[in-house]
């Protein structure tokens, strides 16, 4: 088992995070905020991964073919949908604020504050 | 099996369905009303659960999916009183915020039915859930609906940056949580709460489970608004409509902590040891319960001040959990339940003064309290039960949580808890302010009259001069001459 994927994921992990806290634009946010998710996709499927693994799928295969493990296959999947609905309300947001308060730079959003 | 546990989920989820495609036509009335029925069953359901649950954990397993051979693959839902507990807070506290939202708004689209639905039954099932991943995707469920209702009133600076700061942060915490279940799943090939626990039980804690379990506890804390994850909290909960912070404050907050305690019961009692991690537990309990105290006292916006009460009660509840025993783990949950309906209450009260006088803040609203007697009341009885004082639930768990830190040789834990609780419960402005400062010599900075309140601390509530609102005469020579003091 390699070490690669980990430290890939830790690495995307990262950078995702150190773009979002340089962010000075919300579509550039939204975007740090997807790559910084994607790292937990990197890392589900390479738990999952079986060294010359098929597809988890046993239709017409003998039994005991090697197969990946399709359980984090189908987490990584939910994971992408939630990484989408989340980008979806935070893009509205983002039009939202650009139409209110015309800026797009969450530090001139910042209301005074008492 | 019993065919009652899924339904807390089921009810709000397929109501706000149904009001999605046919709510248009409703009317919104009709829409309110269906939402509130849907919640009162919910209620009903959930306070049934706690009473079936009590002498036994309830396991459902949908689609009739159960373990064999020790390897459970289907989902299950997992009741205990806790649990059940919780989910009956979760549905008072939405009928509370329904119902005051009916007066509350003067329009508002069939949407926030819905989400409130959505929520009620995304935190129903982040409640009861049993398994690992399920808790995730319930998580991300009532965040996602938590980060759009914050950010309801689209049309101001406020709402908006709140819901991006909550929905980024709560995010990068939502990946920890997800990282940590990937490492536990590599470690014990399972998903399962129980499950896990037993394939890690008796075994060494290597380093692999110590960094699933910070992973875990920390994305949890992030949830929670625990130091050092409180910053957005105040931002979110200070900028969302009242009916929404009633949901948010009241128990979203602490659905995370709760997520921590059945994590560590279940799944790593077995292998870390409790002496291992209760310093460093209470040692954050402890930060963020003085912290938010602190920033409570230094506010004057009243949402805002009951945000950071809700960062100090997190505190309070953390160190009952982090105390690792049965006494603490029965205090945390009463006094989640208990401060839960205090904070809702205190919420309802703001809501009602914003909506009379059109303001939040307590300079502003100085003197004008009168002409709403009962949310000053509630407001007072609500600081009064923060304030841990006897008759009201808190009391109860702090004394818990005395008598079992005395016993694990931690009893300086419970002077500093209470100094916390003293600080926080400092809300009680509209009439606090109209004592301390009269007409007349009422130049006082702010911080002078908060500092002659505290001092006091729950002394203050007892030495408070009678009401001049029973003299007629000077109530109205107040109302006339008041001074518009501004820092």
């Amino acid at each position: 088992m390699s070490y690669l994927p980990f430290v890939l994921a830790a690495w995307i992990f990262l950078v995702g995070i150190f773009g979002i806290v340089r962010s000075r634009h919300f579509i550039h946010l939204v975007v740090c905020l997807s790559l910084t998710q994607s790292s937990t996709y990197v890392l589900l499927l390479s738990i999952g991964y079986v060294k010359h693994g098929g597809a988890p799928i046993f239709k017409d295969v003998p039994l005991g073919t090697k197969a990946v493990d399709p359980v984090v296959q189908a987490l990584t999947l939910t994971d992408i949908v939630v990484s989408v609905t989340v980008a979806a309300l935070l893009l509205a947001l983002a039009i939202q604020a650009k139409k209110h308060a015309k800026t797009m730079n969450p530090d001139e959003l910042r209301p005074v504050r008492g | 099996m019993d065919v009652l546990v899924p339904l807390p989920v089921a009810i709000p989820l397929l109501t706000a369905a149904a009001l999605t495609a046919f709510g248009y036509w409703c009317g919104r009335r009709l829409d309110d009303l269906i939402a509130i029925v849907a919640t009162a069953a919910t209620l009903v359901i959930s306070l049934l659960l706690v009473f079936r649950s009590n002498d036994h954990d309830l396991v459902y397993w949908f689609g009739g999916w159960k373990p064999s051979n020790g390897v459970a693959l289907g989902i299950s839902f997992t009741v205990d009183p806790g649990g059940a507990a919780v989910a009956t807070l979760v549905a008072t506290l939405a009928l509370a915020a329904l119902v005051f939202s009916w007066r509350y708004f003067d329009e508002v689209g069939t949407l926030f039915p819905v989400l409130m639905l959505v929520f009620v039954g995304a935190m129903c099932g982040f409640a009861l859930a049993g398994d690992l991943f399920n808790l995730f995707v319930w998580f991300e469920l009532m965040s996602v609906v938590a980060y759009a209702l914050t950010g309801y009133g689209v049309e101001h600076a406020g709402p908006l940056e709140g819901a991006i700061n909550f929905a980024v942060t709560n995010s990068v915490g939502s990946f920890c949580i997800l990282f940590g279940i990937g490492f536990l799943y590599a470690r014990t090939g399972a998903l399962n709460l129980a499950q896990i626990g037993e394939a890690l039980a008796g075994r060494h804690a290597d380093g692999l489970v110590i960094v699933a379990f910070t992973l875990l506890v920390g994305g949890f804390m992030t949830k929670a608004g625990a130091v050092p994850f409180h910053f957005w909290l105040s931002d979110a909960y200070a900028v969302a409509p009242v009916p929404v912070c009633i949901l948010l404050a009241g128990v979203m907050s602490d659905l995370g902590l709760h997520a921590i305690a059945r994590i560590y019961w279940t799944g790593f009692s077995g292998t870390l040891t409790a002496g291992d991690i209760r310093p460093v537990l209470i040692g954050f309990g402890l930060v963020t319960a003085i912290m938010g105290g602190f920033m409570c006292f230094l506010q004057r916006d009243l949402k805002r001040m009951l945000a950071f009460a809700t960062i100090s009660n997190i505190g309070a509840v953390l160190v009952g959990i982090a105390l690792l025993t049965r006494s603490g783990l029965a205090s945390s949950i009463v006094y989640l339940n208990t401060n839960g309906l205090l904070r809702g209450a205190a919420f309802v009260a703001v809501g009602i003064l914003v909506r009379r006088f059109k303001s939040g803040d307590e300079l502003d609203l100085r003197g004008r309290g009168r002409r709403a007697p009962i949310a000053g009341v509630v407001f007072a009885a609500a600081g009064l039960g923060l304030a841990l004082l006897p008759p009201f639930g808190p009391f109860l768990a702090n004394a818990l949580v005395v008598d079992s830190a005395d016993t694990l040789g931690y009893g300086w834990v419970p002077p500093v808890l209470a100094l916390a609780a003293v600080l926080s419960a400092r809300n009680d402005p509209p009439r606090r302010g109209a004592h301390l400062r009269r007409p007349g010599r009422g130049q006082g900075s702010p911080l002078l009259a908060r500092a002659g309140g505290v001092a006091g601390g729950a002394h203050r509530y007892e030495t408070r001069e009678p009401a001049p609102a029973l003299d007629p005469g000077s109530c109205a020579r107040a109302r006339r001459t008041r001074p518009r003091v501004r820092p």
